[in-house]
């Protein structure tokens, strides 16, 4: 066996990324490898294979190659790259780092640098819509963006590239795109089968049910993607999940539109999901009625037909409800939620009435596991 | 000898390709182990007492459970121990699907796993003193040196926590069409051995 040590690259942002992309790419070379993840520390990803470092290292990019040409991350990757030159799509930015790519060397990974254009040999910018946060993390922050552009292998952008497409879901709001990512625990060394179950946790999003998911995502109060995201997520993810390590949901934006690339300007924020997937947990056979009472709200909050009314304001403000009902464990406030929902019939026009009805209410056996399973500390 | 030469021989074929493993006499004889626990204990959820009093139906879902624990124990630890028992675990899990499928329950696939895990999960399996000497002399009879015994009590949220694991192995693997196949070629033996078992139980 053959060992691996892939150092953080100074960003936890990038360094989550880099891990799950770089995972993605070695788990598709060799199927038994042995993975340790620690975020927050000096080596992000230790690997065991059972293959040399050279083919190891050839069949990555081969895979990239291929990857690259795939439906799935020109879907994932669509969105413009501002590269200081033109705008391309960012599959084209992905393709022509790797045209220039002869290997794909695993000690290539080392911090990203804030350099200027011309500084040392073998970096390429990694570009501000590409990873948005690249001021933090670094010992100095410059105050003014002119100049210096955030810089790293090519290795380093390509597997946090892979890692954007295959990890993380992706929004478009009024003129930002707003990317949310499960990842691991800061500090926890997690293995191989936690990487694979976060895998799985996001894939789920990627299909036609989960499409349609993501729009009633759109616009939500932040406080509440957590719970949303989680609603939708099988009992087997939550419980394996909750069993390991709870995982921390990244909530990114690019692209705002109206401001300025400036560090301020940006969004984002680390969400911890203990609380959630206990609440989750301790409802024992009524998960799945709470579970389809969140999605139901989510789903009627994106249908085309109620934006622009009074009805996705009224569900965002139970969503608030239920939210900080389970994490300050505050079972007064869900009773409100819970109330607030079925008071939705005698607050919305006569119109939207059918889509109301389309959320499923919890029926009281329901009602009271929440009730009690808010109240677990 | 037939089943060697007519599934064993494509399973192991499978198994290869999708791990990108040589086939020489160690992964064959893995495999051969490892399938024979699959035939031999792929219904001991019907020991349980309660599928003996009707209470509960889907015996696959705690022969899944029994098997994964038991490979768990039996096989070596050679690189692909774990990917093999989710798998092996997973076509004990999937063995009566076909006839979901024809009878229209389709209530009982997916989302099948979330529907049926909230019903499992508050239960527990009981099994009587015969139900674990059965499982010693299938052991016996058969072979096979597992030394995990059958637990007198099974809870629900243990066999979620087993399934779990042979969930997040089997779909989170990169080469799905490989892992498709490997496990398709799986399941089409134990239903074929579930099969004559049923047909030789009419006689």
């Amino acid at each position: 066996m053959y060992q691996y040590k892939i150092p953080s690259v100074g960003n936890l942002l990038a360094d989550a990324l880099c891990s799950l992309g770089l995972f993605k790419l070695m788990l598709m070379v060799d199927p038994l490898i042995k993975v340790e993840c620690n975020l927050g520390h000096y080596e992000m990803l230790r690997v065991k294979s059972r293959k040399e470092p050279q083919a190891f290292e050839k069949e990555i990019l081969r895979n990239l190659n291929n990857l690259v040409k795939s439906e799935f991350v020109r879907q994932h990757l669509w969105f413009r790259v501002n590269t200081g030159r033109d705008l391309k799509p960012a599959f084209e930015v992905l393709s022509d780092l790797l045209r220039e790519m002869n290997c794909f060397s695993l000690s290539a990974f080392e911090p990203i640098a804030k350099e200027e254009r011309k500084g040392p040999m073998g970096l390429k910018t990694f570009y501000l819509s590409v990873l948005p946060v690249y001021g933090k993390g670094l010992e100095e922050y410059d105050g003014v963006m002119a100049g210096k552009s955030a810089r790293a292998k090519p290795e380093v952008i390509v597997s946090y590239m892979i890692g954007l497409a295959y990890y993380t879901i992706c929004l478009e709001e009024d003129g930002s795109r707003l990317h949310i990512a499960l990842i691991p625990p800061l500090s926890k060394r997690v293995d191989g089968r936690y990487l694979l179950t976060i895998n799985r946790a996001i894939a789920l999003y990627f299909t036609e049910e989960g499409r349609r998911y993501i729009s009633g995502l759109k616009a939500l109060p932040r406080l509440t993607l957590p719970l949303a995201v989680l609603a939708k997520l099988d009992l087997a993810i939550i419980e394996l999940l909750h069993e390991l390590y709870p995982p921390e949901i990244l909530v990114f934006d690019v692209e705002r539109a109206g401001r300025k690339a400036a560090e301020t300007s940006r969004l984002y924020e680390r969400y911890n999901t203990a609380a959630i997937l206990r609440f989750f947990l301790s409802l024992g056979e009524w998960m799945h009625h709470a579970k389809e009472y969140v999605s139901s709200l989510i789903s009627v909050r994106g249908y085309r037909e109620v934006q622009d009314t009074e009805l996705p304001g009224l569900i965002d403000s139970i969503l608030l409800r239920l939210t900080l009902a389970i994490i300050n464990s505050d079972a007064d406030m869900l009773n409100g939620a819970l109330f607030e929902t079925l008071r939705l019939r005698d607050r919305v026009k006569e119109d939207l009435l059918k889509y109301v009805n389309r959320i499923r209410m919890p029926d009281s056996k329901t009602t009271s596991a929440m009730v009690k399973s808010s109240l677990v500390r | 000898m037939i089943y060697r030469r007519k599934f064993v021989r494509s399973i192991v074929r499978r198994f290869a390709a999708l791990c990108d493993l040589e086939i020489n006499d160690g992964l064959i004889n893995d495999l051969e182990r490892t399938l024979k626990v699959a035939i031999v204990h792929h219904d001991i959820g019907k020991l349980s007492r309660e599928y003996q009093s009707g209470e509960w139906y889907r015996h696959e879902i705690i022969g899944a459970h029994v098997v994964y624990n038991a490979l768990s124990d039996y096989l070596t630890d050679e690189p692909y121990k774990d990917l093999l028992c989710a798998l092996i675990s997973a076509a004990v899990y999937l063995h009566h699907e076909a006839i979901q499928i024809a009878h229209k329950w389709f209530k009982l696939r997916s989302p099948i796993f979330e529907y049926l895990n909230s019903k499992i999960g508050p239960l527990s399996f009981t099994f009587e003193d015969v139900a674990l000497q059965a499982f010693e002399a299938i052991n016996e009879f058969s072979g096979l040196d597992i030394r995990w015994r059958l637990p007198k009590t099974i809870g629900g949220k243990e066999i979620v926590r087993t399934v779990s694991n042979i969930i997040s192995l089997v779909d989170g693997m990169p080469r799905v069409n490989a892992a498709r196949l490997c496990l398709a070629s799986a399941v089409l033996l134990i239903s074929e051995v579930d099969n004559r078992a049923a047909e030789r139980g009419r006689m």
